[in-house]
């Protein structure tokens, strides 16, 4: 056998090579097969198209409104149905263009997400990942305080937090956020303990580790993959949460346009003026929905144990 | 001649129950210690309190004149001591390339020049740099354990713990990883304490060895004792006809 | 006499992404009430040859051969209801590992029993009594109260006696095991060896012996076949094995570490590409 290559390899070949030649070419290449197998996934590319979408709108939501989303047209625009001239969506009880205000709440829907996915999820890895690695009274603090959050509702345990910090937007990420730890910790706990005992972190112990090393560089990405799936599939229910407590009004404050205050807006004319609460009901469907197919093919693209390929 | 690893009366206790019982070794430097015994007979279980890896109740155990705490290690020890496991598939991060495997002892200790040494080591274990980006699942067996030794050698030991090296491992590919270590051995003088559950393998590799049995070593004795049948144990005597194969009784 | 297993050009193939994987490529034997070892290392095909023939090939393989008949039963025309009829009944298997074979909520007489009513039809007293002389015959001690111990409750060794017993209960008259010893220690699977050595004489059934241990299969079976990458490269009787042909028998041979004989460095398998042709 020869040495030397016979023809240039397409880019496919390079990526899928098993004597990968860089640090880079391997990463990428390992990327490439998890993207094969999300992708061979149709619904869950649905569900990352929507969300593309999603950010596409919020970022352009100033160029793509056609009028302003929260100053209205009282005198002339009142209600108006989908389908009127210049209100795609129609208008709500202030003559607000709906199209405009779903448009900018995408911002806010957004903002929710990414901040409540920021603070919570690295608290529920830290913490499951140090109790199940230290285990012993360690674990058992870090696991009984978890279990305090979890002993509650979600919602009343975020409503009591809001109420005491006061309504508002931020208050509604953080109350969100602050309940919504604890499962991670428990998934990040669990994946833990089924690799503490594998001789490939003993092997990394025997070479004179730290436990913050092993814990940081060697125990927690194996828990990142299961995590990052079930953060995807419980971020439908973050929309509902911050939209449930919009709706109740304690998340964003009026003039906002949040999606959950927009339907409670909507909630006194649902029997004659039906569009001014569906319109931001079928946009947190979408999301949600997309949100889960999303997290469903990650988890079979992620799987931790597809160890052969 | 110096010892390089010694166990006194050392006694490990899970839960309620006795995985060692007052075991005593001692293994000389550059020599090559064999310890076998079946399942649950403490065998990986003194390796493993060795390493710092199992609870030691009682007893010393003293590396290069030195004697260790029960649990703790420090990081010059781990220079000194390196071991590898038995399942080649469980004992590489399953999540890391070669590259990145072989660098993490050299990121903890401090050493220079992972670039050469990384390539150096591969080049020892007969891997050469085409495996160093692979992730271990794209690896055989064979190869596996391979990486497992030159992540070993990488931090440069004096000693290496041999948890059932090649059990993992079909018959040829066990051949060409025992003449792996043994080649290593000779070139670094390096001292083996090696576990296996075949005699065949054990008096291959070491010049001497301690039979266990739940717990507890059965008999001492050199590979040339062996060899000529010079044994005192019955259990020993067991073990060596049963390594032979199966003998059809007569009806 | 007509042999009870014919396999003709037996090939198993999986497809990958990557394209057809072909496991078993091509293989040609008979079986009669005989001992025969399928001896390879991994990936060479045997354990999916054994499969194969007891029909637990994963669904997306595919299998073909000239001829699989076991006792004039097409085992590849049979309608998986003949098929799931001659498992357990009259072709039974044995696997490495009873902590994974045998049901962990069930008892293990109630496994024995369930197997053997399926197949039989006889009243529970009965079944009850047939299986605990069966586990008396496996050599279990304390045959009654093993029969009413969960698998967890009871060692390797005694569960995979307590296998044998489960898969012999039907008296199968074809008996396919594949490494049914190696994760048993060595003493203990010389017991199971017996036990299985004497089960076949008596009972004068077929057996195929799945194994990596070349040593240990020419000393179990009368007839060896050796497999390398999906085929048959040598076929031998088990006391000429010393005197074997092919450089892959002799090397899988002479690689194995020996009491007593000092060989350093040990000689290697130099693996020829046309052996795999």
């Amino acid at each position: 056998m020869t040495a030397v290559p016979s023809a240039p390899m397409s880019r496919r070949d390079w990526l899928l090579s098993d004597r990968p030649q860089s640090r880079m070419q391997a990463r990428l290449g390992r990327a490439y097969m998890t993207w094969r197998r999300f992708s061979a996934n149709r619904l869950a590319l649905l569900g990352l198209g929507i969300l593309v979408l999603l950010i596409f709108m919020a970022i352009f939501a100033g160029v793509l409104s056609p009028h302003s989303p929260v100053t209205g047209n009282l005198a002339g625009a009142r209600l108006l149905p989908p389908g009127s001239p210049g209100y795609l969506l129609g208008t709500d009880e202030q003559g607000r263009d709906i199209l405009s205000r779903l448009l900018h709440g995408s911002r806010l829907t957004l903002f929710v997400i990414i901040l409540v996915a920021v603070i919570a999820a690295p608290t529920g890895l830290v913490v499951g990942a140090v109790a199940g690695y230290a285990g012993g009274w360690v674990d058992a603090v870090l696991m009984r305080i978890t279990d305090i959050f979890l002993a509650f509702p979600k919602l009343v345990l975020a409503l009591a937090l809001v109420a005491a910090l006061g309504p508002g937007i931020e208050n509604a990420v953080l109350a969100i956020a602050v309940t919504s730890w604890p499962p991670y910790a428990r998934i990040a706990r669990a994946e833990t303990m089924t690799v503490r005992n594998a001789d490939y972190i003993a092997a990394v112990r025997l070479m004179g580790a730290s436990p913050l090393r092993i814990v940081l560089l060697h125990v927690m990405p194996m828990c990142l993959s299961s995590l990052i799936v079930r953060i995807t599939l419980d971020m439908a229910g973050v929309i509902l949460t911050a939209a449930g407590l919009g709706f109740l009004g304690l998340g964003a404050q009026p003039p906002l346009p949040e999606w959950g205050a927009m339907i409670a807006s909507g909630r006194r004319f649902i029997l004659d003026q039906w569009w001014v609460a569906t319109m931001p009901g079928i946009a947190i469907l979408l999301v949600s929905l997309a949100f889960n197919l999303l997290g469903d093919g990650l988890r079979d693209a992620l799987d931790p144990r597809e160890a052969g390929q | 001649m110096s010892i390089a690893v010694s166990a006194r009366d050392v006694t490990v206790i899970y839960e309620d129950f006795k995985a060692l019982d007052s075991v005593s070794i001692a293994v000389g430097k550059g020599q090559s210690y064999g310890l076998v015994g079946e399942s649950g007979s403490g065998k990986s279980t003194l390796l493993r309190a060795i390493a710092g890896l199992a609870p030691v109740f009682s007893g010393t155990l003293e590396v290069n004149g030195r004697t260790l705490e029960p649990r703790r290690r420090d990081k010059a020890f781990y220079r000194d001591v390196q071991m590898v496991f038995q399942d080649p598939y469980g004992s590489l991060h399953p999540r890391q390339t070669i590259d990145r495997l072989l660098q993490e002892p050299l990121a903890i200790h401090g050493i220079s020049d992972a670039e050469a040494r990384i390539a150096w080591a591969l080049d020892e274990v007969g891997l050469g740099t085409g495996f160093r980006f692979r992730y271990s699942h794209q690896l055989s067996g064979g190869q596996r354990q391979r990486v497992a030794i030159a992540r070993a050698l990488i931090v440069e030991p004096s000693i290496l713990l041999l948890d059932e090296p090649t059990s993992a491992l079909d018959a040829s590919v066990q051949a060409e990883v025992l003449n792996l270590l043994e080649q290593i051995r000779r070139d670094r003088g390096l001292t083996f304490l090696m576990v296996s559950h075949d005699l065949g393998v054990v008096t291959h590799m070491c010049d001497q060895l301690a039979v266990m049995r739940s717990g507890r070593v059965v008999e001492h004795l050199s590979a040339s004792d062996l060899v000529e049948g010079r044994i005192t144990a019955d259990y020993t005597r067991n073990l060596m006809v049963a390594s032979k194969g199966f003998v059809r009784t007569p009806a | 006499m007509s042999p009870l297993l014919t396999v003709e050009d037996l090939r198993v193939s999986f497809p990958t992404r990557t394209g057809l994987v072909e496991a078993v490529r091509g293989v040609t034997f008979s079986l009669g009430r005989e001992r025969l070892g399928i001896v390879g290392e991994s990936g060479s095909g045997k354990s999916q040859t054994g499969r194969a023939i007891m029909g637990l090939t994963p669904p997306h393989a595919r299998i073909t051969a000239k001829t699989l008949t076991f006792d004039g039963i097409d085992l590849l025309k049979a309608s998986p209801r003949q098929r799931r009829e001659l498992r357990g009944n009259r072709v039974a298997m044995i696997l490495q590992d009873p902590k994974y074979s045998l049901n962990p909520v069930m008892t293990i007489g109630r496994q024995i029993v369930e197997t053997l009513r399926t197949h039989r039809k006889i009243g529970a007293s009965e079944a009850k009594e047939r299986a605990i002389a069966m586990l008396e015959a496996v050599q279990i001690r304390d045959a009654a109260r093993v029969f009413d111990l969960h698998p967890h409750e009871i060692s390797g060794g005694m569960g995979q006696r307590a296998m044998i017993a489960m898969m012999l209960i039907a008296e199968p008259e074809l008996l396919i095991a594949d490494e049914p010893t190696s994760a048993l220690d060595v003493t203990v699977q010389l017991d199971v060896l017996a036990i299985l050595d004497k089960l076949v004489a008596e009972r004068g059934m077929g057996l195929i012996f799945v194994s990596h241990d070349l040593r240990l299969v020419s000393s179990f079976c009368d007839r060896v076949i050796v497999m390398y990458a999906g085929r048959i490269v040598e076929e031998i009787a088990a006391q000429d094995l010393r005197n074997a042909r092919h450089p892959y028998t002799q090397g899988l041979l002479s690689c194995m570490p020996e009491i007593g004989s000092d060989r350093h460095p040990l000689p290697v398998l130099d693996r020829k590409p046309e052996w795999a042709l």
